[in-house]
């Protein structure tokens, strides 16, 4: 299917219509749909949260605008609703969390290596070796908390594997600020690009500032309480990769256009065939929103919104398992930091991160305290102990874990 | 931390907000619901999801057997006309259930050392020996599933289902805020529903003609009614509970 951008006319806005019953509609199945749709399904709801975040910040500042924004703000929460209501609710929290970070590392990976700046895709980099970390100690705790394996929702697509220690993460916030795209030369995919992880990213720190607090166990609130400072670092990092001379309109065109590209990339590769419906609908949707906006841009900029926005969508996000680009990243890149805007080797780092660090983990790292020694085994950890781990420690300290291999 | 419950300043009744409540409630004959209908409206609701849901509504799937020979016994089995889906989704629940137990058991060992026991409550060893028996329970039904050409680390529907309905009792004893005795009337569920869970198996087990498969899984089930006493036990000593019930209406 060829998408033409600016003449593909999608659905009019007053045909975008729905009721209660058709905005919570049956989820997908845990247990028997594949992850990747499980992947798409919370990517588009982090897409569709910050194109009602963008909208509700563009309606404080563009006042001539505030009745477009509110009319297509209403149909972007309606697809959110459905989209977000398609999680299922078997699906703990803790499984959902192992969803969103292989939503992380995933989609990441796609985008680092479809990104052709290089700047912009070494920040990909950087950041998904750690969101790979965040897997690797969500899996210990859900496996060491709540007798669970992540895999039952990775379905081996994705290693649990230790990445860049989240407890060495910590930067000053300086140190996550990077060197953004140029608009006037910069690639319509690089902007698309960026637009995503940080849309990614941002559902993802504000899902776990929600949950954290409904867990009961000290260190799972802990850990929460950690990995959700990071996304808070990577929100950072991600939305500072846009040009922020882009104006309002602009950057509203492309978000657009970013919504198209992710439904349409979704249609692609969706092996759910009702979920995909959903897929084509929201791509027909967002084609309605793109054009509204592209006549609004045309109007208050008196530009041809071609400037911004070619014919053609680029290559669809690959929806597939990224282990070996991602194990080579994790070899060659999980020594570096960022010490201002460039990435560093660890001894480079600024002092001010040093000082954060040390401070913020001075009582212990709590992502340190879940995953101590761990290594995932198909079920549990346990099933790797000498003595099929009947040794329960004396304190959690001094736990003394002998592996058979 | 005491074992007992204290009295304090609890707000969440109607006495603690006397002249508040009387003003509540004065709103009533002035604001009358605006909704037409009864409560049975959510039941109508349930009804119409699950009929829209149709015959292939469920939360999943049991996965196909992991081996030839998998194949081959689940094709035997369906021959004789016994229900290999039904006994594997079990054994996946109960694995599933038992693996969950044995971390409960370790969240409790560190209770037991915050609260240094009380009076007639387990020990620690005791503790750290039932959760080495879950283990032990899970290991074996995981090499069951294997021996049945299944696969040990799916999640069934029913380890799903049964996995969510404990979530309380996850919360209970992982909460630091909860004393020994209060995780331990948590795990008081969970050990009378193992107990059944393990009864329900071995019937399984017998009706498609697995003896030896019933005879390993009714020795489990006699660890577990250990449990079950066990766990009776102490938080009958932990409640200071000196009157009885008799043993035939308390099982």
């Amino acid at each position: 299917m060829t998408i033409h951008l600016l003449k593909d006319r999608g659905t009019p806005l007053d045909k975008q219509i729905f009721t209660w019953t058709d905005l919570v509609g049956l989820p997908y199945s845990k247990l028997d749909d594949d992850a990747f749709t499980r992947i798409r399904v919370i990517l588009m709801n982090g897409i569709e949260t910050e194109a009602l975040r963008f909208g509700h910040m563009c309606g404080r500042h563009f006042g001539e605008l505030r009745e477009d924004l509110a009319l297509i703000r209403r149909s972007e929460h309606h697809q959110q609703t459905m989209v977000n209501w398609l999680n299922p609710p078997d699906q703990s929290p803790l499984e959902t969390t192992i969803g969103y970070e292989q939503v992380a590392i995933e989609v990441t990976a796609a985008i680092a290596q479809a990104e052709p700046d290089p700047y912009q895709a070494q920040s990909y980099r950087f950041g998904l070796l750690e969101d790979f970390d965040h897997m690797y100690r969500y899996s210990a705790l859900m496996d060491r908390v709540e007798g669970k394996d992540a895999n039952n929702l990775l379905q081996s697509y994705t290693d649990i594997l230790p990445g860049r220690p989240t407890s060495l993460e910590h930067r000053h916030p300086f140190d996550d600020l990077r060197i953004p795209y140029d608009r006037t030369t910069a690639a319509f995919i690089t902007k698309l690009h960026a637009l995503t992880l940080v849309a990614g990213e941002y559902q993802t720190h504000d899902y776990y500032m929600n949950i954290g607090p409904t867990f009961t166990d000290p260190l799972a609130r802990l850990v929460y309480a950690e990995i959700a400072s990071i996304e808070e670092q990577h929100v950072t990092q991600y939305e500072s990769l846009a040009d922020p001379s882009e104006t309002w309109l602009e950057k509203w065109l492309l978000h657009e256009a970013t919504e198209v590209y992710n439904y349409w990339s979704c249609v692609q590769s969706e092996t759910n065939p009702r979920i995909k419906k959903i897929w084509e609908r929201f791509l027909d949707y967002e084609l309605g929103h793109l054009q509204h906006v592209a006549r609004l841009f045309e109007r208050y900029e008196r530009r041809d919104a071609a400037e911004i926005i070619p014919e053609k969508l680029p290559e669809p996000i690959a929806y597939v398992s990224h282990r070996d680009f991602v194990r080579n990243v994790l070899r060659n890149e999980v020594h570096l930091s960022a010490n201002r805007t460039q990435y560093v080797p660890r001894d480079q780092e600024s002092a001010e991160t040093q000082a954060y660090r040390q401070q913020i983990n001075a009582q212990g790292s709590p992502t340190d305290t879940v995953a101590a020694d761990y290594v995932w085994r198909p079920g549990t950890e346990l099933n790797a102990l000498e003595g099929g781990g009947l040794d329960v420690p004396d304190s959690l300290e001094n736990e003394k874990i002998r592996r058979i291999s | 931390m005491s074992q007992r419950p204290t009295m304090g300043h609890n707000r969440t009744g109607i006495v603690t907000s006397q002249g508040r409540v009387e003003a509540m409630l004065s709103g009533m004959s002035e604001f009358p619901p605006t909704s037409t209908g009864s409560r049975a409206g959510a039941g109508k609701v349930r009804l119409a999801y699950m009929r829209a849901g149709g015959e292939k509504l469920n939360l999943g799937s049991v996965p196909p057997p992991a081996t030839i020979k998998g194949v081959a016994m689940a094709a035997v089995d369906k021959l004789k006309g016994d229900e290999p889906v039904l006994l594997m989704d079990k054994i996946g629940e109960r694995l599933a259930f038992e693996r969950t137990g044995a971390r409960l058991y370790e969240a409790l060992v560190s209770k037991h050392e915050a609260d240094g026991g009380f009076a007639g409550g387990p020990t620690r060893a005791e503790l750290v020996e039932i959760q080495q028996d879950e283990y032990r329970h899970f290991t074996m039904l995981a090499n069951v599933m294997k021996q049945m050409g299944g696969d040990p680390t799916a999640m069934t529907p029913s380890a799903d289902f049964i996995a969510n309905a404990s979530m309380g009792i996850l919360k209970v004893v992982t909460d630091a805020r909860t004393s020994l005795l209060q995780g331990l009337e948590a795990i008081l569920i969970a050990e009378l529903a193992d107990r059944d869970g393990w009864l329900a198996l071995i019937e399984l087990a017998r009706t498609a003609n697995k003896t030896e498969l019933a005879a390993s899984f009714e020795a489990a089930e006699q660890t577990e009614m250990e449990h079950l006493a066990r766990v009776r036990r102490w938080v009958r000593a932990g409640q200071e509970r000196t009157e009885t019930v008799s043993v035939t209406r308390a099982l």
